[in-house]
C-alpha cells in the first residue's frame, strides 16, 4: 500500500526508528564501572546486588 | 583451554544498558540495574539452560531487576533528556539524529508496558512468543501492547488516527512486510 505522507507511520518504520535509536544508545562507550565490575567477577569477587531472586530462568 | 561461557555476557552489555535506559529514563539508575543484572547472571550462570537463548535469559533478569528497583524506589528521577542528550553531545547533530531524538521523546511518553513490548519486539528482535514469556503475559497481551504502542507513536509523530488504526490491521502489516525493502 503506497503512503504519500512524508512522516513515517507504518509499524515497520516505527520499528526501524526504534532500532536506529537503540543502536545510538548501544554505541555509547561503557562507563569504566563495568570493566571494574567484570575484573572483580573474573577474579572471583562477587559484589552483592540489592536483590538476588531474579536470576531464575 | 576451557572457555568461560560467562564471558558471553560481556557482548550483551551495550544492548542491556540501552534497554535499561529505555525503561528507566535515567542513565545512572540504568547502569545500577545493569550492574546488578551482570552480578546475578554471573553468579547464577548454572541456572542458564544450554541451548536456549542467552540473550533472552539475560534480558529477563534485567527486566525483573528493573521492576524490583521500581518497587523499592517510590520516586524515580526521570531524565529523558539526559539519556538522549548523552548521545547527541558526543556526535554531530544533524536532522536525522534530531528527528530520532524527537522520536525517542515520543517513545518515552508511552506507558511502561507498551515501551517494553515495543522495544522487545521492534528493537531487540525477540519474537512475540519470546517477549511474552519474558514479560510473563499471554502472547495476545504482548501483541496488543506492541501494536498499541506503535499506533500511539505513529500518532505522536504526526500520523492521523486512520494511519494509527492501520498499524493494528493484520492485513496491512502483511502487505507492508512484503515491501520491507523500501527506503524509509
Amino acid at each position: 500500500m503506497a503512503r504519500e505522507k512524508p512522516t513515517p507511520t507504518s509499524a515497520l518504520q516505527i520499528d526501524e526508528n526504534l532500532r536506529l535509536a537503540y543502536e545510538e544508545l548501544m554505541s555509547e562507550a561503557l562507563p569504566p564501572r563495568f570493566e571494574e565490575l567484570l575484573n572483580k567477577l573474573r577474579s572471583g569477587e562477587h559484589p552483592v546486588p540489592d536483590d538476588d531472586d531474579e536470576a531464575s530462568s | 583451554m576451557t572457555v568461560d561461557r560467562r564471558e558471553e555476557i560481556v557482548e550483551y552489555l551495550p544492548a542491556m544498558r540501552a534497554f535499561a535506559m529505555s525503561l528507566t529514563k535515567n542513565a545512572a539508575t540504568a547502569d545500577d540495574i545493569v550492574q546488578d543484572t551482570v552480578v546475578k547472571a554471573w553468579g547464577n550462570f548454572e541456572q542458564y539452560e544450554e541451548g536456549t537463548k542467552l540473550k533472552a535469559w539475560l534480558f529477563t533478569i534485567l527486566r525483573n531487576t528493573f521492576y524490583s528497583y521500581r518497587r523499592k524506589r517510590q520516586r524515580e528521577v526521570e531524565d529523558v533528556e539526559g539519556v538522549w542528550a548523552a548521545t547527541l553531545a558526543t556526535k554531530p547533530a544533524h536532522d536525522g539524529r534530531l528527528q530520532l531524538a524527537d522520536f525517542m521523546k515520543a517513545f518515552h511518553r508511552l506507558s511502561l508496558p507498551q515501551r517494553e513490548a515495543v522495544l522487545l519486539v521492534g528493537a531487540l528482535g525477540f519474537s512475540y512468543e519470546e517477549a511474552a514469556k519474558m514479560c510473563d503475559v499471554p502472547v495476545g497481551t504482548l501483541k496488543s501492547r506492541a501494536n498499541r504502542g506503535r499506533a500511539e507513536l505513529a500518532v505522536m509523530m504526526g500520523a492521523d488516527e486512520n494511519d494509527a488504526d492501520d498499524i493494528t490491521d493484520a492485513a496491512t502489516r502483511a502487505v507492508m512486510s512484503k515491501s520491507a525493502g523500501r527506503v524509509i
